[in-house]
This record gives C-alpha cells, structure tokens and sequence, in this order.
C-alpha cells in the first residue's frame, strides 16, 4: 500500500504535464496489460530511447502511476548497472516513494543508505528486513541479482529492464529464467539499442535483446522517444549527425535545453575569460560554442601501445589536463564552487595517464567511455588518442564499438570539446568521424 | 570418439569449485560450510587453542556460522561435522601448535606431464588443495559427499584430487614458496575424507591417465566441434533409465517432459540457446582462462610491465589487515589506476602463481609513502614475506568483476531455460514466460500495444 499517495499522484501529474506525447504513448504502452491468453499474439513494450530522452523517468513514471492504480503490487527494475538502478531510484524518490516503497538491493552488505540495502544472502537478513524487502513495492536491481530479487516478489511482479543495450541475448534469457516462477504479469524493455554493448571477447555476443527480437520480428516497431532533455542543440546535432552514420532516426532538443550552455542560469556558471591567456584556449572555452573540435595534428604526438596493450598519446594527454585545468579556472558559479569537467577516453591506458597528470582534485574526473554510459556531465572533453601515419583507427571503426564515439558526445549537457587528429580521423573511410565533424554546429580550432 | 587433442589449447581444467562433481539440492554450499569450519578449527588448535571434546566444538561452530541459517546450521552440524569430529578427535586435538597445516593451497601449471602412449604429452592444469599438511605429509581433499557404509570414495573426488598431486608434484621447486623449497611432494600420502570415513587414494593410478586424456579430448570437441555437444549428449554414461545418483546435473538433465513451451519452438530455442553456450564458453576462455595461462606463462617483470600484477613487500600483517611496500613506480601506478576508477579489486596471492594461497583484497587505504593498507578479511597466516597484487578491472574481467562470472550462471540459466515447460494447456496460455517463449521463437505475432490501448 502506497501511504504517501497523494504526493506521488501530484507529482506524476506534474510531472506527466511536462511529457511530450512520445513519452506519454511509451507509459501507456508499458501499463496496458500484455498478457493476451488464448491469442496469437503477444504483446511487449520495448521503448527505444536515445541518450537524454528519460528512458528512466518514462520507467519510474509507469512504476508509479501502475502502483497508484494496483496498490498491492509489486514492480521488479531491473539493469546492468548499479549506476543506472541508482538514477531510477532517485527519480522514484522524487516522485515520493520514500525509502521503505523503492529500495536497491546491491550485493555489497557494506552499502547501505536511504533506500539502499545492501546484503550477499538472503540468509543473512533478520526476520525484519527480510519483511521490509518482501513488502517493499519497487525493488531495483542488477540483472546480475535476478536471482535473489525474484525470491523477494510475488507472484504476479511486473518486470522492467532498463538499459537493455548491455543486456546481451544469453543475458536476458537466463534473466527471465531467474523470474519465471513468478509469472511476471507483464515485461517491457527500455534502453537506446545503439549504445555500447556489454564488454565481451565474442563479437556475437554484443548484440542486445532488442536487435535480436527486432531481428527474429521484422515487423515489430518499437516506441521511439524522440525529444531530448539533456543536449545544447548543437551538441545535439552532432549527436544526430553520430546517428545518421549509425542508420538511426534523428533526436529533437527539447526548446527547455536548446540554448542551455555552462554560463546558462540553470548551470549558473560565470566566464572569467581574463584569468585565461592563451587565445587558443580561450576560444576552446568560450562559452558561445557548446561543440568544439580541437584538431591536435600540429601537437607531434603520437599514440604508443602502453599497459596491458591499450594505447595512449601523451601530448593529446597533456593538452586535455591543460584544457579541463583551464575550465576548472575559468568557470565558477556565484557561490565560488568550479566547474569540474569530465575528460572522456576510449583507451583505459590513456585514462591512466590523463589521472596521473591532474591535480588531485580534478584526479577522479576522468574515465573510459565504457564507464560514462548512461551518466551525464555539463562539461565534457573526450581524446580520441589515435594519430600514426596509416589512419588506423582500431576498434573504433568496428560495428559495435564504434558506438563509443556516440556515447561520449551524448554525455555532455552544455560544453563539449573533442580532441581528434583530422590527420588520422578524416577523409579515410571513417564514417563517424567524417559525419561529426561535417556538423554545422561544430566549431573547429587547430592547435598551433 | 572424439579425437585425442593434438594441439594445445587455452583450457585449463580448472578444479577450483569442485568442478568434477557439484552437490545438489539443499546440499550447494554445505560443502564449503563443512570445510571452511574445518579449517578454521584446525587454524584456531595450531594457533594454540585447545580442544576437549565435541561439545566444545560445537559451541566453536555455533560461533563460527552464527550468519547461517539456523536449518542449514544445524543440518550440516548434524549430518556432516558432528560425525566427522567424532571420529578425528583425537588426531585434531594433538596437533601441535605453529603446525604446519595450510588449506586452501593453489595450485598451477600450464605443463602438466600425463603418460601417453610411449611418451608424456603435457596439459595446463589449475586447482585448489583443500589441506596440505606437511607435518603428516599428506593432502587432503574433503567433501560432504558419501555414506557410512560407502567401500569407495565419492565418485571422481579420488581422480580430482590425483589430478592436483599431479599438478603440485610437476612444478619447479624454485616455484614454491621458501618454506615448501625441500618437500618433497611426491611421497604424500592422499586421503579423501568425508565426514564418515577416509580414504587413501593410490597415487600410482594408470586409469587416471586415460581419463584425463579423454577429458580434454571432450572439452576440445565440445568447444571446437560443430558436432561435439551432441556426440558428447549421445555418448553420456548417465541415462535416464541409468542415471549417475550423485550426478549434480541429473535433476536438470532428466527432469520431466514438458509440452509447452510447443515442441517446435522448444527446438529452435534449443538450437538458439545452444549456439550461445559455445560462445559463452569462448567468453570464459579468453576472459578467465587466458589470464591465468598468462599469470603462470609469463614472467613476473612481463606481468608488470603489462600492468596485470603489482608485487610488493609484506610490512605487517595483523587481523586481515596486510601493509604492502610497493616500489615507488608501481606505487604511481597503482595509484593512477585507482584514481582513474578502472579497478574492480584484488586478489592478494602469496608464494607464487604455482604454488601459493590467494585471498580476496580490499584496498583500504595509501597507509605511508609507497605503502598501501589492504584488507583481505582473513586471520591466516601468510606463506611468504612478499605478495602479489592481482589487479581486477573490466577489462581483464578478472577474479571480482563482471563479467566472466556471468557466463556461468548464464549457462546454467539457459540449461534450465531450456528444460523448462508447462504440462496444463490453461496455465501454459496464461502464462507470459511461456506466451513470450513462443512468441520470440516462434511464428507468433509479437505486438507491441495491447488492444484495449489507453488514451
């Protein structure tokens, strides 16, 4: 029984008056019941949302409204992250679930919190919590803990899987196999199917549950979310332009985001271009270009294979740290609290060397791409790190990795700044990068 | 038949989790309770604890697994190490104290020497010793399996532990950790203890040569075969009209028949889900096998050049709680690699990759200048004065993280997947699992709204 019922109505409401019709269809179709018995025919809800677009808030919403109309019963989220079960619990919680109706079991016992209960076995809950988590309305989990979240629900438990594009094809039927005993009243699929697929050494394992069932259903059209919510229209376009190579449907920005660059009063940071003296950066940081490519073949630095074979470019290395030391500077908000930007990599060995080179507390503000999927950051520096003489890209170019380049420029919400080697990247066949940075909004500097 | 392996293969016959027999029902996971507590018991008498007689145990065990639940606590009291102290008592109350027991004990060798034909032909091997007792110079390999009245030992446990004998007496001396450099292994005696009785195993068993070579004759058809999986189904000893009783698989291989979901859907699921196992198990070899060919192939500079180990000197070592001095580069290293978030965990091992004990880490934090605080939330005894830090990220997918763990439990998900059904028409129709089933496998229509669609 929701006890705070009021609240969460109101906020559904309010918030469902911010929707677009695009993410009201998705809700409904999530909520109309699917179990058709006795027909030939069965009904799946697979919601196809690019980056920005609220997979997860159409998810929490249809968490919501579905428990509001079936107050007894139980909702089972699940996805590859504990990262992204975490969103989806913060926007549940902003709806009104408090810390009893939404709870994340991870397998840490030592992480625990404010709708966060951690525990290895279900042997090592008391009779109270164990109580607490079998009433609980929403459980969110990892697909990894199917197995332990399904002894937790009753029969009858609707299952949602978010972030399907990490959800490989043995993935989601051993999952189904972990909650089969509860005859999920109903499942539905959000995630975006061109984002990065789990990390596997089997190609023919990348392939997510969406494009499988796409692939064996020809005729079935997934719901498309359209509008996005997270991107400056020109990072947007890039992003559409990332899109177009992928063979995909254009996105929309939301008019909310359209102009929404770092000094816009919802980031509310303030330029101090005096405090930067170099020209070059202080066109790289200027806050009227939300997407800058830096071309870096003037840099006369190359890519070396470094540990366990990854690959790094020490001088693109170097002018990333000096890039987001230079933001760190440049933007503060009024309160004097600095911008932290995210530097972006698709190489782990250059991630290294990135986090050696910053000051200790820009230090955890650098990751692989792989990592940032499904994050979000105002300010984002990605280094593409390939430069030799043969235009060689790696898996960069590869049919399913390539990816790597879409989601890194869909991370950024105000200020996005790509390093890349016109030398290597362009005019050779790359398509990714030919398409990116033929984008009109893009505005290019060349290191001197 | 399938063929004798002619070339050799990144498998390696991994022992760890007792992978020749797994136990069944209610009895997962028993096994590990019984020799943990074992161990524990047999850590704490040559710490200088003294045992008096079997209550006292008891109150020790109560203790000990105080986090289980009270059923399986008292069924794996009952029906395991009751019967099991009753009849050691009296051995495990004299063991004296600093007694050079150790349990737990890994071993590895991509170079593992079989008899064949007129010559030896060589097979990469890996497993864990459950007790290595160099004061009574034996191994032990324990298990929960058998009976009172039992003639033999459980099924394969003599084999498996013949297997890691073999392994342990093959590598190089100089491999060993400094205290084991002068035993001799290969005059131990090998027991298999179950909780009713013991049992030596002859070390000079010409059969287990033949078995292993056709065990990984199997595993190399199986995994690069088209055809291996279904030689291997239509050749299994186990039958459903003569099925292997301590078979753990037996219940999932001949459970009952089910008609749903409908015989044609159930074949193509069967044929789709079947491609996935060999991929899965490709995924397990380059993710998982690969590495630990790499840990016990190459040499310890290679490792840390390639950034997959980080050695250092043990400091202290006290309630868990190991302090490492690392040199001032692999310090920076270590760092680099933590700030950047790539690290998953560690596994600490002491001694070598060949010979040594492996403990689960956690770092707890940078304790002076190149020295780190990890916690490995264990009381035992290190082997050696040095350690190696096995780093874990996601990209090696190593020991702690995703995802080569997943490929097991996928497996057998998909196993069971495959064997799943439902008898009654009516329920098979309302059943979404089963409607989805047929709808993604077979020629139903899968729509993507319901009829009665809300405005």
């Amino acid at each position: 029984m929701l006890a705070n019922r009021e609240i969460i109505e109101n906020n559904v409401q309010r918030l469902w008056s911010t929707f677009d019709d695009n993410q009201k269809t998705a809700v409904n179709a999530i909520l109309n019941r699917w179990d058709s018995a006795g027909e030939n025919s069965f009904v799946l809800p697979i919601i196809d949302g690019p980056p920005g677009t609220g997979k997860t808030t159409v998810a929490a919403v249809a968490i919501a409204r579905y428990l509001l109309e079936n107050p007894r019963e139980q909702v089972l989220y699940m996805c590859y992250t504990n990262f992204a079960a975490d969103c989806a619990l913060k926007i549940l919680n902003m709806l009104g679930f408090s810390e009893h109706q939404a709870i994340r079991i991870p397998a840490n016992p030592r992480e625990r919190g404010p709708g966060v209960f951690g525990f290895s076995d279900l042997e090592d809950l008391s009779g109270r919590e164990r109580r607490m988590l079998d009433e609980c309305p929403v459980l969110l989990c990892t697909l990894h803990r199917a197995g332990k979240a399904s002894q937790l629900r009753r029969k009858g438990t609707r299952v949602l899987i978010d972030e399907f594009s990490q959800v490989n094809v043995p993935m989601f039927f051993a999952t189904i196999e972990r909650v089969k005993h509860l005859s999920p009243d109903c499942y539905a699929l959000l995630g975006d199917p061109k984002q990065l697929p789990m990390v596997s050494t089997q190609p023919i394992l990348y392939q997510n549950i969406c494009s499988y069932i796409i692939g064996r259903k020809s005729d079935y059209e997934p719901f498309s979310l359209i509008f996005q919510h997270r991107m400056h229209s020109d990072i947007c376009a890039a992003v559409n332009s990332l899109r177009r190579a992928l063979g995909t449907f254009d996105i929309q920005t939301s008019p909310n985001v359209q102009n929404r660059n770092l000094t816009h009063p919802e980031f509310g940071y303030l330029y101090d271009e005096g405090i930067i003296s170099d020209s070059t950066l202080r066109e790289i940081l200027d806050p009227n270009y939300p997407f800058v490519i830096v071309n870096t073949d003037n840099l006369n630095g190359y890519e070396e294979v470094s540990y366990k074979g990854s690959l790094k470019n020490t001088a693109e290395a170097n002018l990333a740290v000096t890039i987001a030391e230079a933001f760190y500077k440049a933007y503060k908000k009024v309160n004097g609290e600095p911008l932290f930007p995210m530097i972006l990599s698709p190489y782990s060995a250059q991630v290294i060397e990135i986090a050696r080179r910053l000051p200790p507390l820009l230090q955890e503000r650098c990751s692989t791409i792989f990592r940032a999927q499904g994050r979000e950051y105002p300010c984002v520096i990605v280094s593409f790190v390939r430069n030799n003489p043969n235009r060689f890209i790696g898996f960069l170019d590869e049919p399913q990795l390539r990816a790597q380049t879409y989601v890194a420029c869909s991370r950024a919400q105000g200020k996005l700044v790509i390093l890349l080697s016109f030398r290597t990247f362009l005019n050779a066949g790359h398509v990714d990068f030919d398409y990116l940075c033929r984008t009109q909004s893009a505005h290019v500097v060349d290191i001197c | 038949m399938p063929h004798i392996v002619r070339s050799r293969q990144f498998i390696i016959f991994c022992m760890e989790d007792n992978a020749l027999i797994e136990g069944t029902g209610g009895e997962i996971g028993m096994g590990k309770l019984f020799h943990e507590f074992i161990a524990h018991l047999k850590s704490e008498i040559a710490a200088g604890r003294r045992v008096r007689d079997v209550p006292q145990i008891r109150y020790i065990f109560e203790n000990f697994a105080r986090h289980e639940e009270e059923k399986r606590r008292m069924h794996c009291w009952q029906y395991y190490i009751e019967p099991w102290c009753r009849r050691k008592l009296d051995e495990i109350s004299s063991i004296p104290t600093n007694a050079n027991v150790f349990f737990e004990v890994s071993v590895a060798n991509p170079y593992v020497p079989f008899l064949f034909e007129s010559g030896e032909r060589t097979y990469p091997l890996m497993g864990k010793i459950d007790e290595v007792d160099i004061e009574n110079r034996r191994l032990i390999e324990r298990t929960t399996m058998g009976r009172p009245d039992d003639k033999s030992p459980p099924r394969l446990k003599d084999f498996q532990l013949w297997l890691l004998w073999k392994t342990l007496c093959s590598i190089n001396s100089e491999k060993y950790p400094e205290i084991w450099r002068n035993v001799n292994f290969k005059n131990f005696t090998l027991y298999i203890e179950t909780p009713y009785r013991d049992f030596q195993v002859d070390t000079n068993r010409p059969e287990f040569e033949g078995l292993t070579h056709r065990a990984y004759a199997w595993i190399h058809d199986i995994l690069f075969e088209r055809r291996g999986i279904h030689e291997a189904y239509d050749m299994r000893e186990c039958t459903f009209h003569n099925r292997i009783e301590d078979c753990g698989l037996r219940w999932s291989c001949y459970g009952k028949r089910r008609p749903r979901p409908f015989r044609t859907v159930r074949d193509e699921m069967r044929n789709e889900l079947r491609r996935m196992y060999v991929l899965l198990a490709y995924e397990l070899i380059w993710s998982k096998h690969l590495f630990r060919y790499q840990l016990t192939m190459l040499d310890k500079p290679a490792l840390e050049e390639l950034g997959l180990i980080t050695s250092g000197k043990i400091l202290s070592y006290q309630n868990g709680n190991l302090e490492i001095e690392l040199e001032p580069e692999q310090m920076d290293r270590f760092l680099a690699q933590r700030a950047s978030g790539e690290l998953g965990g560690y596994y600490i091992v002491f001694g070598s990759f060949f010979v040594g004990i492996k403990l689960k880490g956690n770092f707890v934090e940078q304790s002076g200048e190149n020295k780190v605080l990890i916690n490995t939330a264990n009381v035992r005894v290190p082997v050696s004065s040095t350690a190696l830090i096995v780093q874990t990220d996601p990209e090696i997918t190593t020991y702690v993280d995703q995802p080569w763990f997943l490929t097991e439990w996928l497996q057998r998900d998909l196993f069971s997947l495959e064997n799943w059904g439902l008898e009654r028409d009516d329920k098979a129709n309302s059943n979404p699992t089963i409607r989805m089933l047929e709808t993604i496998f077979g020629v139903d229509y899968l729509r993507r709204d319901a009829d009665n669609a809300r405005q």
